[in-house]
Formats: structure tokens, C-alpha cells, sequence
């Protein structure tokens, strides 16, 4: 039986064309739901009239509307289709939609994969709304029937390569440690990789993990890193959905040279309060959501601790055992609602590691993200929205021991804001807007770890700025064959005083001995940058099914993370565009074909992308990052390239759901300096330490009777490049490592099989679940990487594969909502 | 009651699973194929202030009888890389004075004629192989450096081996410097002298077997740095070694600390081996490359060459331990057993050239 059967529809064309048969139609719904218990398929007698009083001779009607869940909230990207029309389409983030008809009967589907699809009849005679209310899909004794989100997304939407995930979907992929994670999730689509297991970031279509702009509610994400990079800070009991936009991006985003992904939070519930707890063996978890005031104010609030060291403590490895690894993230939000058409929303999120590894070094690390959102709809056709937002991100080294030992902090403050208008025509759909951040780097600061340390107190100033944009985009739909998508972006930024600038010698490499003088500014721009952004993205549907399309990307980023190790770590420096570091600039090109058969059954995608980027950032070699004020003389400047071809083929409906994806893809550098210090491997081409040629996934879940899941996944990527040592040799006594060029070879292929099952009511009269899940069921040694050492004094170095996560990973989570 | 018993095994069969499968990062030794072999030229020659012998090293890596092991068709590496022989080599300083160097072994080249390093004098050394010349660039004996004092611990600890942990008692090294108040770069390393007892075999003579005094490092991948730039402290102290207690403790057991200052680029040299040393393959570490020397090829200087030649101011602290010094009881290893046939005793007990570097004659401060 369905369990949720409160759904209601509404329709406000009786201000246009008299509403008699509107009321009646809505009498006859509510009666009907309220005295059966509705099933999906009978949704089918919900008939809109929309008829003119006299003849208006108009060759197309309008059929817009708004879609909300039961607690008034918008429901985005509900994708609706209309029986004998070559395309649908999306509702936006506003809920709302927007169909051009010519006069007729039709059949109208609204489908979401995290709400029950609701189907419409229409006659058209005249241009109406019709506003929905969807009810939330809840999996019950006899639904073992899913639907994946929006299943024809991909073919209707204009613009190419996004990804869009609902928490749902997400849950459905085995996780590590049972805890479902948007970014680990992410890598099971096609052209999305990371370095390896326990590095944070990912890299998108060949891109390095700070070219990736990653947002909450639109407000930009510095660290992504959480749990030493095995999980991301997002706790997903307040994510309401993902989007990845990794081939074209919308002109209202920018600031980086590859992908943008927007993770769109909870809001509380404006009706009834819901407690939900979790113990898992990893962290535990509490969320709180509901009304304050009903109806005008709602909460919600997520906390996830982590319990990690109990598991450390098992450890037979005594580095291991000694070890600490604390985590936390809360998150909150308070909506106030002004009106029925516009909000108010207050959202922070707070998150903090710490790891100390064995007394021997440590990390910590802390960022807090805080926001006020106002989202108003003055019309039907017009939406206004405005951000402010205040985002740190500060991070520490420990070392604990010796006569060097000393904490060295770092960190960078930054102040966002952003305002869109958001206009929808009958063929058209208009953004335009304007975004700035302002920079402000803290002083990076050295200081002894405790009184036997024989280091001195010092600190350096760092570098602020403001990158300011305006941004317009325009969504064209002439044809239902064919859809634009075009924006343009203007960014400029500034690198503000006070601050100093080494001049270096010409006709050498710049390095602390070639320093000749130093300009010193008090006050105004120290230096400038700024360029056009265009982005442009066609959709060519060569079938109601199918589409092919086309798009095109100028990209600039004026911040980046520096690292002075091999994959991102958590203690990475955010480095804004300088006097001498110039903003790095991409150019995006992708082409690809979308189909979907079966009544959207089975989806299937051939994408295939090229990137260019310049002024990509690499070091020389054993650069000093730390407590250096002229990074320049660390720094290298070169290019990049990247292609490939993406396939995924995807069941959306049945009992088995999931998808199989492979990429082919290759991500080069260049770094020909004119100095021989500036270069890497002589300024040949060389692949990027994320270069992974080949990589596969395969995600499967069913749905258990009564009320569980099960979920299998198997990933496959070629091994990451890596430096070998090619002999070895003796300088007084040591054994010394002779590496080959940067990146010459490989460590051996990867791959991995998980597993979960989730089982539901395990205690009867309690809503709660138990999830078990299984990573690398294999217990395969994947190797990390290959490093070198002498064992029992032997002067020839071995080579080692260390192997982060070499065995199999079982995990247990309890959750009860009440 | 049997339902009761099916979750406790449920229970218990959860827990197995769940501490087996622990947080824990594996380490297996592997083969790595290379696909090509790399000829290098490797040098390392010392010049100090002390009157002692002055070496300088030259092999080449992946040459001559070295050749790299071929293994299902791929290149390994596989031995260390081969001394080479009949090179010319010759110190030069801003005085126009040279200094040969006279080839005393297979690639072991010992300086002629100068004892130590002067002062203010700007030292070079030119090697002339085949039809190449390399050179180093031109360095100065550093004018300072810290006043050392010596000392150990006795410490034990649990190493891993072979499925099963093994208790090691550890001899660690300590150096308490005064470091001066003029900028130094600094590095220790500790050579140890000990007197190996060989085997007494009963003879009709009653014989007793040759001397054997042994000369190596002790802890020779530990590299320990110290610049003083930044500094607040005067005096510091350092761990310089870690050395197991075996056999060789039986007899007098020298320990030699050798403080060397060096220059900046010297220093940085040392600093980018230690980072490359100390790689464990994490997130962490540090991007390996190539390191660069202070030698060049005259005729290609885009050659890589490898190794250093350093000038270093030193000084020496030397210490020694006996067996009444080692709180444990040491295992018979070289002790005769009539029960034990001849040839089950391991080969150092028998010759002291199994040392690569031994000889019967003791230092004169033994």
C-alpha cells in the first residue's frame, strides 16, 4: 500500500478564465484521495480544463506552474513530460516551469526520484498554471519499484554534463564506513577520479582538485576535506540534493577552470518535528528538524562526531594505535518565511579534524561557512534572490617533537555575496546578476610546540583581494527540437594593498638570490586581472528521446591551493592571483549524445570533452611552501591539456537500478620554463599525478522486501602515475633514491568491490534501519603508491606498495527517526 | 535457548569482522618494472679541516658488469651502481694550487699531498673520465660550528618480523650540542668501531684467531640536520643513531659522532636526500625528483649528475660501550660449541673480510 497519499493539486487559472471546472476537478482529487488509498498509475483522472471564453486565435498557450513538496518547499528539477511533444523539461530551483503548447489534449507526467510521480490530463485552450504539491516517495511492504531522478534529464536538459544526484540516489551506492558521501559518491560517474584513496578532492574531466568551485547553497566551499579525505564535510541527513556541473557551466558560476558543484541543503520542515539519531562505527549522528513558529518559522539541525579512535586503538601497528583522529560538522538552518512567495534563510555550517599521528606530527583543521539567503517571487515569472555569506577556513601543522618542533598556522577569510534576478518568458528564461569575494589571508605563523623547542615566534603577511563578477544567461528554447543556452561572464580581480612585491633579476630564474629590490604599496591595487567568461551550450533533439549536444566554455580562476605534497592534504595553502601568479584560464569544449529508451527506463550517454588551460601551476622541485613570502620562487607556470570520452548507460526503473559507466581520459602538463629550474621532464608533456586513462564503475541496488535495499558496486581505474626510482646509489653511507622523470610510470591498476544492505523496522513500532556495508570486499591491496626503502641495513632500496585501505572495511549504522 | 545462541554467534561473528577489518595501511614488498636503464655518473668525495685521509667516490649507476636484472621482460633494479676505475682526478684551489688524487681502490680515490682544508681557501675538484670532464663549484671551509657532547640510551622496542613481533633492545645515540651564535648548518652522522671476536677453534697451537676491528655507520639512513636560522635555543639535543644490540657488543663497541657544518647549498642537499628518504609513499609525502649535485658535465651541463662534493668543518665525539654496559644478556653467536660442525658457523665468525670494511690493525685511540 502506498503509505503517503496526501497529495494535493491546485490551479490558479480560474484568474484568467473562470475557474468553475478548476474547483470541481479539485473537489473531486481531494475527495477521492482522502476516501481511497490513491495508487501512482490512478493519478491519471487529475484533468485541468483550461478554456477561453472566446476564440483567441493564439497558435501556442503557456503551461507554467509551480511544484512544492507537502511543507511548500519548491521541488527543483522535477522533470515533466508531455505525452507527443518532442521534449519536456525541469522545473528550476524555484520549483517552477514553463511549457509552450500548441491548443490540445495532453498528458502530462511530473516525475522525481524522491517524490511520487504525479500525472496530469490537460486541455489547452487557453494559457494556464497548474501548481502541484508532490508527496515524497516513501518504499514500503509492497514498492520495490524505483525511479531514478529525472530520468530524462539528461536528454531534455540544454546544457551538457551535469550530474544530478538526490540524496536518495546516493544512498543507494555502497559507501565506506556505511557513511554516505557526496564526493566519494561522485567518483562513480563517469570522468570523475581522485589521486587515490585517503586524498581529498576530486579531479572532473582531467582537472586538479581546486579547479573544481564547490558550493552549499551557492556559497563557495574551501576545504572539502574531512576525516583525512575520506569523507567530505557534507553530513548527508541535511544534503537535499547535488548537482555537478562538469561541461558547461552557467554563467552565475565562476572563480574556477574545470567543474562546479552546487550541494543544495535541507530546509526544515514547516508542519511536524523529526529527531533522528545514528550510531554507526565511525560517527554518530543527531538531526532535529521542524517549526519554530508553524508554518512561518522552521529548524533544522545536523551534528556528526566522529568515534574513530576506538577503532585506532585495535590497531596492531603501534604508529596506528598511538594515533588520534577526532572529526565534527554541525550544520544549521533557520528559514523565516516573509511571505508565501518569499524567505529568508539563515545557514551555517561548522566543521573541524584534528589527527595526530603517533606524537609524530598532526593536522588541524577548521572551516565554518555562514550564510543569509533571501529568495522572493514577486510574479510567477520572476524570481530575486540575494546571498551574503562569511566563509574561514584556517588550518595548522603540529610538529610535536625534537628541537624543530613548532605548530605553523595558516588560514584565509573570505566575504561573499551575490544577487540574481531570474526571468522566465514563454521561449525564454533570463538570469543576470553580479557575485564578489573578498580575500583576506591570515598571517601564516610559526611557534614553538612547547618550551624544549628551539624555535622562534615569527609570521608572515599574506596576500587579500576581491574578485568581482557580473554575469548574464539565457536559456532560448525557438524549437522543442532545439535549445540554447548562452551567458556571458566578466570577472575582474584585484590583488589589494598593503603589501610588498620582490623584483627579481632579468635573465635568471626567480629565486631568493636573484632578488634586486622591493616595491612596497600602502594602499590601492597592486595588480589587476580580468577577462570574459562566454558559455554557450546547444541541445539539438533528434528524437523525443534522443539529443546531441554541443557546448562550449571560457573558464578563469583566480584561487588556488598549493601543495608541497604529492595529492591534496588538508593543510594545503589557498593562494589568490598575485603580482606574479597569474589567474589560471581554461577553454572548454564537449560534444554529446543522450538517449533514453523504454518509457525512460534505460538512459544511455556518449560524451566526449577537450580542455585547454593555461598558467596551471606546478613547483620546482622540493619547493619550500611554508613561512615563505616570496612563493614565486617555489612556483612554475605552464599548461594543460585534457580529453577524453565519457559513457554511461543507466537503468532508471525496476527493481535493479544503477548504472555502468567507463571513461577514457588523459590529462597532460606542460611546464617549459625558460630556465632549466622551470622546467619538468626537459618541458616535455607528462601526465598529471590524476591521469587515469581507464576507469570503470558499476553500481547496482535493489530493493529488498519489506523495507530494505541492498546495493553492489565495482569500480576499476588504471594506476596513477607515479616517479620511480631507477637505481640506486651511495653518498657517505646512505642509499640515496634516483628517481626517473616526473611521472614516467605507473603503479599497478586499481579496482574494488562494496557492498550494502539496508533492513528497516528492526525494532517493531520504531522507525529506524540498520545498514551494513562491506568496502572492499576483496580485501584486494590497491596500491596507493610505490615508495622505497633500505630494510635491515641492505644499501639497496626496495620498492614497497603501500596499500591505504588493503583490507576489507565492514561497517555497521543504526539510525532511528522519530 | 538455541535462538539465543544464533545471535550471540551473530554478535560475536559482527565483531570478528569488524576488528579484523581495523583501519590499517599494508606495506608489501613488490617488483617494479623499469623500462629503461639509466646511466649515471655518481660521485661523492669529503674535504675537512681534520688531518685525516680524504676520499673521493666515483661509480656509475646501471654500467659495465652492472647491468639491471631482466625479469619477464622488464628492467628491475637490482645492485648497486659500479665503481669506476682509472679516472683522473685532482683538487684545485683559488690559490693556483692542485692536489691530485691517487686511486687506492676499484673507484676509491684518496687525496694526495693536502691533509686538510684551509681556512678561506676556495676548494674545487675536477674529474677527468674517458673524454668528459665534470667539476664541482668552487666552496669554502665553513668558519663554525657546535661543541658536541656524546651520550646513549638503552631502550627497547617492537619491530615486526616475518608474522610475529620481536623485542629489540636499541643503543641510541644522543648528541647535546652549543651551537655558536653565527649562522650554521649542521648534520651528524655516527661511525662506529667495534672488535669482532671470531671463533676460537681448538688447534693444536692454541692459536687464537687474528684481530678483527670492524669500521661502519651506524644508522646510516638517518639523516640528522640542524640550521640554526629562526632559532631561539643555544643548546639543543638530538637523536644521531639508533643502533640493535647484537654481538658486536661482546667487545668494546666505539661510537664516533661526527658533526659536520656545511654550507647552505650543502645543507639543502642533505635536506632534499632526507626528504626523499623519508618518503613512506602517504599523501604526505613529499613529490619525489631527481637531486640535483654541485658537479657539472664541462661539455653537457643538462647531465645529471649525481652525488656531492662537500667541504665540511668537523669535529668528532667519540665514546665507547663494553659488554658490562648492556643491561641484557647477549646470545652466544661466535662462541665455539664442539657439537656445532665447522661449517654451521656463520661466515663472520670465521673471516673478518666479511666485513666490507675490517682490518686486524685497531685505530690508535682503540
Amino acid at each position: 500500500m502506498v503509505s503517503s497519499h496526501r497529495w494535493i493539486s491546485h490551479v490558479s487559472w480560474e484568474k484568467r478564465s473562470g475557474g468553475s471546472s478548476h474547483y470541481f476537478t479539485y473537489l473531486v482529487i481531494s475527495l477521492y484521495c482522502l476516501f481511497h488509498q490513491q495508487s501512482v498509475a490512478q493519478a491519471d483522472s487529475l484533468r485541468y480544463v483550461f478554456q477561453s471564453a472566446a476564440p483567441s486565435g493564439s497558435s501556442l498557450f503557456s503551461l507554467t506552474g509551480r511544484i512544492t513538496d507537502i511543507n511548500n518547499q519548491p521541488v527543483s528539477r522535477v522533470s515533466i513530460y508531455v505525452d507527443g511533444q518532442f521534449t519536456g523539461t525541469n522545473t528550476d530551483d524555484q520549483g517552477r516551469y514553463f511549457i509552450a503548447l500548441k491548443p490540445g489534449d495532453y498528458r502530462v507526467v511530473f516525475r522525481h526520484v524522491a517524490m511520487l510521480p504525479v500525472i496530469i490530463t490537460i486541455v489547452l485552450r487557453n494559457n494556464g498554471v497548474v501548481d502541484l504539491v508532490m508527496n515524497e516517495r516513501k518504499f514500503n511492504l509492497q514498492e520495490v519499484v524505483i525511479e531514478a531522478e529525472g530520468a530524462d534529464q539528461y536528454v531534455s536538459k540544454i546544457d551538457a554534463g551535469v550530474v544530478q544526484m538526490g540524496i536518495t540516489e546516493l544512498k543507494q551506492i555502497p559507501s565506506f564506513l556505511g557513511e554516505p558521501d557526496v564526493i566519494k559518491g561522485l567518483q562513480f560517474m563517469p570522468g570523475i577520479t581522485s589521486v587515490g584513496e585517503g586524498s581529498a578532492g576530486i579531479n572532473i574531466r582531467g582537472g586538479q582538485a581546486d579547479q573544481n568551485l564547490i558550493m552549499i547553497n551557492e556559497v563557495m566551499v574551501l576545504s572539502a576535506n574531512h576525516a583525512l579525505g575520506f569523507l567530505s564535510p557534507f553530513n548527508p541527513d541535511v544534503v537535499q540534493d547535488f548537482t555537478l556541473f562538469k561541461g558547461n557551466l552557467p554563467s552565475y558560476y565562476g572563480g574556477r577552470s574545470s567543474a562546479a558543484l552546487n550541494i543544495q541543503m535541507k530546509d526544515g520542515d514547516d508542519e511536524q518535528w523529526t529527531l533522528k539519531a545514528t550510531a554507526g562505527t565511525t560517527a554518530s549522528k543527531l538531526f532535529a528538524e521542524g517549526p519554530v513558529i508553524k508554518n512561518k518559522v522552521s529548524l533544522i539541525s545536523g551534528l556528526r562526531i566522529s568515534n574513530t579512535n576506538w577503532i585506532l586503538r585495535q590497531a596492531s601497528n603501534d604508529d596506528i594505535r598511538n594515533s588520534s583522529l577526532v572529526f565534527h560538522d554541525v550544520y544549521g538552518s533557520v528559514r523565516y518565511k516573509i511571505s508565501p512567495k518569499s524567505h529568508i534563510n539563515f545557514n551555517t555550517l561548522s566543521t573541524g579534524d584534528n589527527f595526530l599521528f603517533n606524537e609524530t606530527f598532526g593536522y588541524d583543521w577548521r572551516s565554518t561557512i555562514t550564510s543569509l539567503h533571501f529568495k522572493s517571487m514577486p510574479t510567477n515569472r520572476l524570481a530575486l534572490q540575494a546571498l551574503a555569506a562569511y566563509g574561514r577556513f584556517k588550518n595548522s601543522y603540529v610538529d610535536p617533537s625534537g628541537n624543530e618542533s613548532a605548530t605553523l598556522r595558516n588560514g584565509i577569510t573570505y566575504w561573499q555575496t551575490k544577487a540574481s534576478a531570474l526571468l522566465t518568458l514563454t521561449k525564454h528564461t533570463l538570469t543576470v546578476g553580479a557575485e564578489s569575494i573578498f580575500y583576506l589571508s591570515d598571517p601564516e605563523s610559526l611557534s614553538p610546540y612547547d618550551e624544549q623547542s628551539a624555535i622562534s615566534s615569527r609570521s608572515i603577511e599574506k596576500d587579500k583581494g576581491v574578485e568581482i563578477a557580473g554575469f548574464i544567461a539565457e536559456e532560448w528554447t525557438p524549437w522543442p527540437s532545439l535549445g540554447i543556452s548562452a551567458g556571458l561572464r566578466f570577472s575582474l580581480f584585484q590583488q589589494r594593498a598593503p603589501d610588498s612585491v620582490f623584483l627579481y633579476a632579468s635573465g635568471q630564474t626567480k629565486s631568493r638570490a636573484s632578488i634586486t629590490d622591493t616595491l612596497v604599496f600602502n594602499h590601492g591595487v597592486l595588480k589587476q586581472y580580468h577577462g570574459f567568461e562566454p558559455r554557450v551550450s546547444i541541445r539539438i533533439s533528434t528524437a523525443k528521446n534522443q539529443s546531441v549536444k554541443v557546448s562550449y566554455n571560457r573558464l578563469i580562476q583566480y584561487i588556488q591551493s598549493l601543495s608541497s605534497t604529492t595529492a591534496p592534504t588538508p593543510i594545503d595553502l589557498w593562494q589568490i592571483s598575485s603580482y606574479y601568479i597569474k589567474p589560471q584560464v581554461s577553454d572548454n569544449l564537449s560534444i554529446g549524445y543522450f538517449i533514453n529508451v523504454k518509457e525512460n527506463r534505460w538512459s544511455f550517454s556518449a560524451e566526449a570533452f577537450y580542455r585547454k588551460t593555461k598558467n596551471v601551476l606546478d613547483y620546482k622541485n622540493f619547493p619550500d611552501l611554508f613561512m615563505n613570502n616570496h612563493l614565486e620562487t617555489e612556483l612554475i607556470t605552464g599548461r594543460g591539456k585534457a580529453y577524453g570520452m565519457e559513457f554511461l548507460l543507466k537503468r532508471n526503473q525496476g527493481k535493479w537500478t544503477g548504472w555502468l559507466a567507463y571513461t577514457f581520459s588523459r590529462s597532460l602538463i606542460q611546464m617549459g620554463g625558460a630556465y632549466p629550474e622551470e622546467q619538468i621532464n626537459n618541458g616535455a608533456w607528462y601526465p598529471a599525478v590524476y591521469d587515469k586513462p581507464h576507469v570503470a564503475s558499476w553500481v547496482m541496488n535493489r530493493k529488498l522486501w519489506p523495507n530494505g535495499s541492498f546495493g553492489f558496486s565495482f569500480t576499476y581505474s588504471t594506476g596513477r602515475p607515479v616517479n620511480a626510482v631507477s637505481s640506486t646509489y651511495l653518498v657517505d653511507g646512505v642509499s640515496i633514491p634516483n628517481y626517473s622523470l616526473r611521472n614516467e610510470y605507473r603503479i599497478p591498476d586499481y579496482y574494488r568491490v562494496d557492498f550494502s544492505i539496508t533492513a528497516g523496522s528492526i525494532i517493531k513500532k520504531i522507525n529506524d534501519s540498520l545498514t551494513f556495508t562491506v568496502y572492499n570486499l576483496l580485501a584486494r591491496r590497491n596500491a596507493y603508491s610505490v615508495f622505497y626503502q633500505s630494510v635491515d641495513n641492505s644499501l639497496m632500496l626496495k620498492p614497497y606498495r603501500l596499500s591505504i585501505l588493503g583490507t576489507v572495511f565492514p561497517s555497521l549504522t543504526y539510525t532511528v527517526t522519530f | 535457548m538455541r535462538r539465543i545462541t544464533y545471535m550471540r554467534l551473530c554478535y560475536r561473528l559482527i565483531a570478528v569482522t569488524l576488528i579484523g577489518g581495523i583501519v590499517s595501511a599494508c606495506i608489501d614488498r613488490i617488483e617494479f618494472p623499469l623500462k629503461k636503464d639509466i646511466k649515471q655518473l655518481v660521485v661523492y668525495g669529503q674535504l675537512t679541516n681534520l688531518e685525516e685521509p680524504h676520499y673521493l667516490y666515483l661509480s656509475e649507476t646501471f654500467s659495465g658488469s652492472n647491468n639491471p636484472i631482466i625479469v619477464n621482460g622488464v628492467l628491475i633494479t637490482s645492485a648497486l651502481p659500479t665503481p669506476v676505475k682509472g679516472a683522473q682526478v685532482t683538487l684545485y684551489d683559488d690559490q693556483g694550487n692542485q692536489f691530485p688524487y691517487r686511486e687506492t681502490e676499484a673507484g676509491k680515490y684518496e687525496l694526495q699531498v693536502l691533509t686538510q682544508a684551509m681556512p678561506g681557501v676556495n676548494y674545487r675538484v675536477r674529474i677527468e673520465k674517458a673524454d668528459q670532464i665534470y667539476e664541482s663549484f668552487p666552496q669554502q671551509l665553513p668558519p663554525s660550528l657546535g661543541a658536541d657532547s656524546a651520550y646513549y640510551e638503552i631502550t627497547e622496542d617492537v619491530f615486526p618480523s616475518k608474522n610475529k613481533k620481536r623485542l629489540t633492545h636499541l643503543l641510541n645515540v644522543y648528541a647535546k650540542t652549543t651551537l655558536p651564535e653565527t649562522e650554521v648548518y649542521l648534520r651528524w652522522v655516527v661511525d662506529e668501531v667495534y672488535f669482532w671476536e671470531l671463533t676460537f677453534f681448538p688447534n693444536p697451537f692454541n692459536k687464537p684467531p687474528p684481530d678483527c676491528y670492524v669500521f661502519s655507520k651506524a644508522d646510516p639512513q638517518r639523516i640528522t640536520l640542524f640550521n640554526n636560522a629562526g632559532m631561539n635555543s643555544r643548546t639543543i639535543t638530538n637523536q644521531v643513531a639508533s643502533r640493535e644490540i647484537d654481538a658486536s657488543f661482546k667487545n668494546r663497541h666505539y661510537f664516533i659522532v661526527r658533526q659536520l657544518s656545511m654550507n647552505k647549498d650543502n645543507y639543502r642537499y642533505w635536506n632534499q636526500v632526507k626528504q626523499l628518504i623519508g618518503n613512506t609513499g602517504s599523501v604526505f609525502d613529499t613529490p619525489p625528483a631527481p637531486i640535483s649535485s654541485n658537479l657539472v658535465n664541462l661539455s653537457d651541463k643538462a647531465e645529471n649528475v649525481l652525488g656531492y662534493f662537500e667541504v665540511n668543518r668537523v669535529t668528532e665525539t667519540r665514546f665507547f660501550v663494553v659488554r658490562g654496559y648492556i643491561p641484557y644478556y647477549l646470545e652466544p653467536y661466535c662462541e665455539y660449541d664442539y657439537r656445532k660442525p665447522y661449517d654451521e658457523y656463520p661466515e663472520e665468525c670465521i673471516t673478518c673480510s666479511k666485513f666490507p670494511n675490517s682490518t686486524g690493525i685497531p685505530p690508535p685511540w682503540f
